[in-house]
C-alpha cells in the first residue's frame, strides 16, 4: 500500500516536471548460472555473453535534497551467479571521471539495493523493512588503484612543517600514523568512519537502511567491487556472496526472483547523497544453480 | 517545515523541525569596537583544534576585515545576492530567511564555497571603505573612513542550517548548552551542512572526507572554563556564558544583561533566520547603514547605549569582566561604591574581581630617593 502511495506521489512530481522522466515498470532480468569462479573485473570474458538489461533511473524526489533532473538516466546492467556469489555488472556513459574529492568536488558512484525483509520500499527500505545496499565509490576505488588521497596526492605542492606527534618527516604520509597522540587529530579515522580510513579493502561499502537517512555501514564487510573508467564510460562489478551468515543478507537464493533497484552518482554534477538518479525495483530472476 | 518562534526576527519562521531548545544555550559576546584583529584567537583555536590532516585550510576562528574581507571569500555577499533586497519592518522582519527563501526540493538556501574560495582569509585587511576627499576631516562617532575586524566562529544557532540540511542527521545541538556538533562517525561528506550555513563555519576535510566544524570547546565548558579563543584574546575583547530566552532573562547573567536587557549585543545576520548566539557589539565608528545589513534594526540603539556606558555603572563593570578569567562567569555584581566589578560561578562562588577605573597615583616630578625625574602619564 506504502509502495504504492509513493509510486503515485513520483508520478505526479515527475508528470510536472520537463523533461518527463518516465519511471515505467522495468522489465526483469534472468540471472544465468555460470560454473566458475566470477573475478571482481569489469574485462572478464564472461560478461560479453551475460544477458543486459536497460535499466532507466529518474529523478530523486522523495526525500530532500532532490535531484529533479539526474546526469545519469540510463545504465546497463548484467548479472551472473555460481550458486554462491552474485555478481554485477554496471556501466554507463559519464563525460568526466570524478574520483577525488577536493572541498568543491563529488565523486562518481553507483548502488544496488536488494530487500533483506520480505516487502520493500523504494524510499531505502522503511523501518522494520530493511534494505541491502552495496555502494560502489570512485573515490574509493582510487585509495586502491593508486594510493591513499593524503594531502600528498591531493595537493602536490603543499606543505606542513609539522603536525603534532606526527611520526617521519614532511609530507609526514598519514599511513604511518599508528600511534595515538598523532591519530587523535584525525578524527573520522579514529572512530572508525569508513570514509576516513586510509587503508581500504575494497571499494564497496555494504550497508543497510531502514528508509531514508537511516543509511548504516554494516559491521561484516563481504561485498567486493572494481570500476574502471574508459573511453567516457564507467564499467563497475559489483559481487558479494549470497548468504554470509550476516543477519541482515537478504533472503535471496538461486531459483528465486528478488527485486533490485540502482542509484548512479555523477560527481561532476554535484550529485551526491539524496542527490542521484534512481530506478525503480527490477525482478531478477535467479537461475536454479546447475551443474 | 515546523513554525518556531524566532526573537531575533520578532516572529515566528519555518524551520524543518520543531522548536527544542536545549537546557542551556551557549553564547558569547564579541565588543567589535576594542577587536585589533591580531589573530591571537585564530591561532589559539588552530593549534587546539585545525592541526589534523586535511584541516590546513581551516579556520574554525577566523578574524576578517569588513567591509571587503572575507573567509571564505565573499561568504556573506554572496547569499545577500542571492537572498536579494529583504525587508525589516521595524524590529520585524518582513523579507524571507533561507529557511523560507529555499529552493524547490531543498531545505535551506545556500552555496557551495569554491576551493579558492578558503585561501584569501586576510583579503581586505585594513583596506578602508572608500577614498578621503581632500579637505575631508574625520567626524565622530561615526567614520566617514572606516574599517574594522570581524572574528568569526560558529554561532551554535538556535536553529542551524547545517543540521536542518543534513540528510542523516549526522549534526546534533547537544541539549545540555546548545553546541553544535558533527558525529564524526555518522557524517558522509556530503556536505550539505558546508552549503547550507550562512555563515561557512562547517569545512570540509578532503583527506578524512567528512565535515567539521567549531565545536565550542566544549571540553573546557564542560568543565566551567571558557573556549580557548575567549581565553586567549589579549584585547578582552570577548565572554562567554549561556543566554536565556527573552522572557527568561535574568539582570544578572552577563549574556542575558548584554543581550536583552541593554541591547548591545546584537547577532549577525539575524535575517538569515538561524537565531545565531554569537552577539556583536557593534563598532561605532562604522557607516550605520553596513552596520544595520550585519547585525539588523537594533544598531543604533546598541551603539547609543554602549556610548553612553560610562554614565552606567552596571554596564561599565560587566565591560570590564571580559576576559578577565578563564572561568564561565554565570552571574555578576557591580560595587559603584568601590569602583569594582565582580563575576560569579555556579556555585555562586567570587572566581573574579576588578576595578572599573584603575586608581590615579600622581606621584612627584623628582623623586629624591632614587634621584631620577619622573613624567606621569595616564
Amino acid at each position: 500500500m506504502r509502495t504504492r502511495k509513493l509510486f503515485v506521489t513520483i508520478t505526479a512530481v515527475a508528470l510536472t516536471m520537463a523533461p518527463v522522466i518516465v519511471l515505467a515498470q522495468q522489465k526483469g532480468l534472468t540471472v544465468p548460472f555460470v560454473k566458475t569462479v566470477i573475478p571482481v573485473d569489469p574485462g572478464w570474458t564472461g560478461w560479453k555473453t551475460a544477458p543486459a538489461l536497460e535499466v532507466l533511473l529518474g529523478p530523486q524526489v522523495i526525500a530532500q535534497p532532490w535531484a529533479l533532473t539526474p546526469s545519469i538516466t540510463r545504465l546497463t546492467m548484467k548479472a551472473v551467479h555460481n550458486g554462491t556469489w552474485i555478481a554485477f555488472r554496471l556501466s554507463w556513459k559519464d563525460a568526466t571521471k570524478n574520483a577525488v574529492m577536493y572541498t568543491d568536488t563529488f565523486r562518481d558512484a553507483v548502488a544496488i539495493m536488494v530487500p533483506v525483509a520480505k516487502e520493500a520500499d523504494i524510499t531505502m527500505g522503511a523501518a522494520g523493512k530493511r534494505v541491502l545496499i552495496l555502494h560502489w565509490k570512485a573515490d574509493w576505488q582510487e585509495d586502491i588503484d593508486k594510493t591513499f588521497q593524503d594531502v600528498a596526492q591531493l595537493y602536490p605542492n603543499a606543505w606542513a612543517d609539522w603536525y603534532p606527534f606526527a611520526p617521519g618527516e614532511p609530507p609526514y604520509d598519514i599511513t604511518a600514523w599508528t600511534n595515538p597522540e598523532a591519530r587523535r587529530y584525525l578524527t573520522g579515522w579514529v572512530v572508525g568512519n569508513p570514509r576516513s580510513q586510509p587503508a581500504k579493502r575494497t571499494a564497496v561499502e555494504e550497508q543497510i537502511a531502514e528508509g531514508f537517512g537511516t543509511l548504516t555501514t554494516s559491521e561484516r564487510q563481504s561485498a567486493a567491487g572494481k570500476g574502471v573508467y574508459a573511453d567516457g564510460e564507467w564499467s563497475v562489478v559489483i559481487a558479494r556472496p549470497f548468504i554470509t551468515g550476516d543477519p541482515n543478507d537478504p533472503s535471496w537464493a538461486p531459483g528465486q526472483t528478488v527485486p533490485v533497484s540502482f542509484a548512479v552518482w555523477d560527481g561532476a554534477k554535484g550529485e551526491i547523497g539524496s542527490r542521484k538518479g534512481i530506478s525503480t525495483w527490477v525482478p531478477f530472476r535467479l537461475a536454479r544453480s546447475g551443474r | 517545515m515546523a513554525t518556531v518562534k524566532n526573537w531575533q526576527i520578532g516572529r515566528e519562521m519555518a524551520y524543518p523541525y520543531p522548536e527544542t531548545r536545549p537546557q542551556r544555550q551557549f553564547a558569547a559576546v564579541f565588543d567589535l569596537n576594542k577587536c585589533i584583529g591580531c589573530q591571537t584567537c585564530t591561532m589559539a583555536c588552530k593549534t587546539t583544534w585545525t592541526v589534523g590532516k586535511g584541516q590546513e585550510y581551516m579556520q574554525w576562528n577566523n578574524v576578517e576585515c569588513k567591509p571587503y574581507g572575507g573567509y571564505p571569500m565573499g561568504w556573506d555577499v554572496r547569499l545577500l545576492e542571492k537572498l536579494g533586497p529583504q525587508p525589516w519592518e521595524g524590529s520585524r522582519f518582513a523579507g524571507k530567511t533561507i529557511f523560507e527563501a529555499a529552493p524547490t526540493g531543498e531545505r535551506v538556501l545556500g552555496f557551495t564555497p569554491e576551493e579558492l574560495d578558503w585561501s584569501y582569509s586576510n583579503a581586505g585587511e585594513d583596506e578602508a571603505a572608500g577614498t578621503l576627499d581632500k579637505g575631508a576631516y574625520e567626524t565622530m562617532p561615526e567614520h566617514k573612513l572606516w574599517f574594522f575586524y570581524l572574528p568569526r566562529i560558529c554561532n551554535h544557532c538556535t536553529y542551524p542550517a547545517c543540521l536542518a540540511a543534513c540528510p542523516r542527521q549526522a549534526i546534533y545541538k547537544r541539549p545540555e548548552d546548545g553546541i553544535v556538533v558533527v558525529d564524526q562517525s555518522r557524517c558522509r561528506g556530503y556536505r550539505e551542512c558546508v552549503k547550507a550555513c550562512p555563515y561557512e563555519k562547517v569545512l570540509y576535510n578532503p583527506v578524512l572526507r567528512i565535515s567539521q566544524k567549531c565545536i565550542g570547546c566544549y571540553p573546557a565548558v564542560e568543565q566551567g572554563i571558557q573556549p580557548r579563543c575567549v581565553t586567549t584574546c589579549i584585547g578582552k575583547i570577548r565572554l562567554m556564558g549561556f543566554l536565556s530566552k527573552p522572557e527568561e532573562a535574568k539582570a544578572d547573567r552577563p549574556m542575558d544583561f548584554l543581550v536583552h536587557l541593554r541591547k548591545v549585543a546584537l547577532p549577525l545576520y539575524p535575517q538569515f533566520g538561524l537565531e545565531p548566539n554569537v552577539y556583536y557589539i557593534p563598532p561605532v565608528s562604522v557607516r550605520r547603514e553596513f552596520l544595520r545589513q550585519l547585525f539588523g534594526p537594533g544598531v543604533d540603539h546598541a551603539i547609543e547605549t554602549y556610548l553612553k556606558g560610562k554614565d552606567d555603572p552596571e554596564l561599565l563593570g560587566m565591560l570590564h569582566l571580559f576576559g578577565d578569567t578563564k572561568e564561565i562567569i554565570e552571574s555578576f555584581r557591580t560595587f559603584p561604591a568601590s569602583g569594582e566589578a565582580a563575576g560569579y560561578d555556579k556555585k555562586g562562588r567570587e572566581i573574579v574581581r576588578v576595578p572599573v577605573k584603575e586608581p590615579d597615583y600622581l606621584r612627584p616630578f623628582y623623586d629624591a630617593a632614587r634621584q631620577v625625574y619622573r613624567h606621569n602619564i595616564s
